[in-house]
């Protein structure tokens, strides 16, 4: 028999009432990594979204908010496509590529979808063109290098870059990624990737959609977006059959790097007073605002329930030692040390605090893994931070908790094995 | 060999002073079976505890082995107690949630012991007292005369040279107390000193020595035989 059998012997005479306080301990240790791993996963998302969409500009109707980046044109106002040229032919300093869409809500089979306009990039140099504007060679004049922009160059840019390679223009999947189309045929569409999984659909195969027949040629890959539920065709053809005229939701302009953002919001919102222009940190700067909130407010109910946790483990201490006073005095007349007595008392303790932390772990990570995908969308990383946190608060808690009980046992008289029960 | 030196117990309650046991001395030579014998309240206990090096005297020494046992630091005496004592209680101060055996194997592990030295000396003691039918059992699994038994083998655990017996019979039937009482003399028999406290002079009659403790005061009576015999 070792010295840690004494321990869980002893534990497992009274089980519910060391359960009850290892509960305690696992729900701030819960709540912290539930919380943490959520916030960390959503920063991850929101870092990820600053890193892909930084230099990325919004033009949207006034008086539209946004919460989420990818849902820009779901708010069902809109501006007119003009918008696009007049963006075009200003030739700002960093504007690589426009991006209007214009989405509709429509009958397929039964059910409701949103088929999303988007124009071709070989429309706009077409119209700029029109409009004598010699974006026409630079864009589809397949000779000249690629990394033509529709803006001025942005000298010693540092950013990424949303030019189309040369591939780009024919794989029309690459829309996914790059966020523009080079060209796009009046009866094709493209699918996202959940559409096509859900109903079985294929490049190749047709769709029926207000009333025309248009052909997939493309199924996009999976973005972990609202764009994977969607289906795409050309803007202009979804405004014909939908009789909206020459109006888009939104106005994406991809711009080549961060730095030019800022210059870029003031000089579209001078050139397009009547339109909203946010950037991707406008957007997520709510959701950053929720996250450092939730973060804060995770370690205050963890602060609490340590708390708590500390005064149940100190109370069941206390009590534990008082009802074992004969006992610790027995084991003390048979040659136990003050400090071993002591030791008895801490590790109770001590197991208590780790295997609190651990089931606090698991119900975290259960909690997290259930609730960040199913509620939020995200896909969840545990926070390692939280979970060494936990565990090291839990532990530094069990053990200053039952510091003075162990205490109070180490002085136990040991003529109280000498008291008649 | 133990010696007490004028040795004395005072307690101090609310400005009172209260001799639990007035200036002592004796000795008992090592294999002697002495009793203690006096009323509730005498100062029987509070003499036991300072035998047993857990009550440090007021004044005085005791002597162990020619060793002072209070000069010893906790630990060592602790140690010393654990290697050289047995105690005997009347309520036999079993742990509840271990088993007769873990009980009995309790001295050993606190001595560090290996597992295999602790099982194997545990289920040798539960044999001398007939028990080993009973090991697993618990306490409250166990009648009282077990329950005593059980205490019994855990005081040998650590083959201790003295044996310390407070009130042993205290809570025994006849039966139970004849056990416990020949035990005793055999424990002397195989050169332990035995120190037994009592209030009960047929317990007593069965020690070669008997000294007589009343109000913290104690003194040697006559033989123990002669106490018997009269």
């Amino acid at each position: 028999m070792r010295f840690h059998s004494l321990i869980w012997k002893e534990m497992l005479r009274r089980p519910g009432q060391n359960i009850t306080t290892l509960l305690t301990v696992a729900l701030g240790v819960g709540a912290l990594v539930a919380v943490e791993s959520v916030v960390s996963s959503s920063e991850q998302k929101l870092a990820a979204q600053m890193q892909q969409l930084g230099a990325n500009i919004l033009v949207l109707p006034d008086g539209v908010s946004l919460q989420d980046y990818y849902a820009a044109d779901e708010h069902g106002k809109t501006i007119p496509e003009e918008y696009v040229s007049r963006i075009a032919l200003a030739q700002k300093v960093g504007v690589e590529e426009l991006a209007p869409k214009l989405a509709v809500q429509t009958e397929w089979k039964s059910q409701q979808i949103v088929l999303t306009g988007i124009l071709p990039r070989t429309e706009f140099y077409k119209k700029s063109a029109w409009q004598s504007v010699d974006l026409l060679t630079m864009g589809l004049d397949e000779s000249l290098a690629d990394g033509n922009a529709v803006g001025s160059t942005h000298e010693g840019c540092k950013g990424h870059s949303s030019h189309l390679a040369t591939g780009d223009k024919t794989d029309l999947s690459s829309y996914a990624s790059t966020r523009v189309v080079h060209e796009l045929n009046q009866n094709a569409v493209l699918v996202g990737a959940d559409f096509a999984a859900t109903h079985g659909l294929q490049t190749g195969q047709k769709m029926d959609l207000l009333g025309e027949t248009f052909q997939i040629t493309g199924v996009l890959p999976a973005t972990g977006t609202t764009d994977d539920g969607r289906v795409f065709a050309h803007l202009h053809r979804v405004q014909e059959l939908t009789d909206s005229g020459p109006v888009v939701n939104v106005v994406e302009v991809l711009g080549c790097c961060e730095e030019v953002a800022d210059n870029l919001v003031s000089d579209l919102e001078t050139m397009l007073p009547e339109a909203r222009v946010v950037t991707i940190s406008q957007i997520v700067e709510t959701q950053v605002t929720v996250n450092r909130l939730m973060a804060k407010l995770s370690y205050a109910i963890f602060g609490i329930l340590m708390l708590m946790g500390g005064a149940s483990i100190a109370s069941v201490m206390f009590a534990n030692v008082t009802e074992r006073r004969r006992e610790l005095g027995t084991l003390m007349a048979l040659g136990a040390t003050p400090a071993m007595v002591a030791r008895l008392i801490l590790f109770k303790a001590l197991t208590i605090g780790l295997a609190g932390s651990g089931v606090g772990f698991l119900l975290g990570l259960a909690a997290a893994l259930v609730a960040g995908p199913q509620w939020l969308g995200l896909r969840i990383l545990i926070s390692l931070e939280a979970v060494v946190v936990g565990l090291v608060a839990a532990v530094l808690v069990a053990l200053l908790s039952s510091y003075f009980p162990a205490r109070k046992a180490a002085h136990l008289d040991p003529c109280l094995c000498f008291q008649e029960r | 060999m133990i010696k007490l030196d004028s040795v004395s117990k005072e307690y101090h309650r609310r400005s009172n002073v209260i001799h639990a046991l007035r200036p002592t001395s004796f000795e008992v030579a090592a294999g002697e079976f002495v009793a203690i014998i006096g009323p509730s309240g005498s100062g029987k206990t509070t003499l036991l505890s300072i035998l047993g090096g857990m009550l440090a005297p007021s004044r005085g020494d005791v002597l162990i082995n020619q060793h002072s046992l209070y000069s010893l630091s906790t630990k060592r005496r602790s140690r010393l107690r654990n290697e050289q004592m047995g105690f005997v209680f009347q309520s036999f101060n079993l742990v509840p949630w271990l088993s007769a055996l873990e009980n009995v194997q309790l001295p050993l592990s606190l001595y560090g012991a290996d597992d295999a030295c602790q099982r194997s000396r545990a289920l040798e003691l539960l044999e001398r007292f007939g028990l080993q039918d009973r090991m697993d059992h618990r306490p409250s699994e166990l009648s009282v005369g077990q329950q005593q038994r059980v205490a019994l083998a855990r005081t040998l655990a650590m083959n201790p040279p003295f044996i310390l017996a407070d009130e042993p019979t205290g809570n025994l039937d006849t039966q139970s107390r004849d056990l416990v009482m020949s035990t005793l003399k055999e424990l002397q028999a195989e050169g332990r000193t035995i120190i037994l406290v009592t209030h009960d002079p047929t317990v007593s009659a069965a020690a070669e020595r008997v000294l007589h403790i009343a109000d913290g005061e104690v003194s040697e009576v006559e033989a123990a035989a002669e106490t018997h015999a009269a």
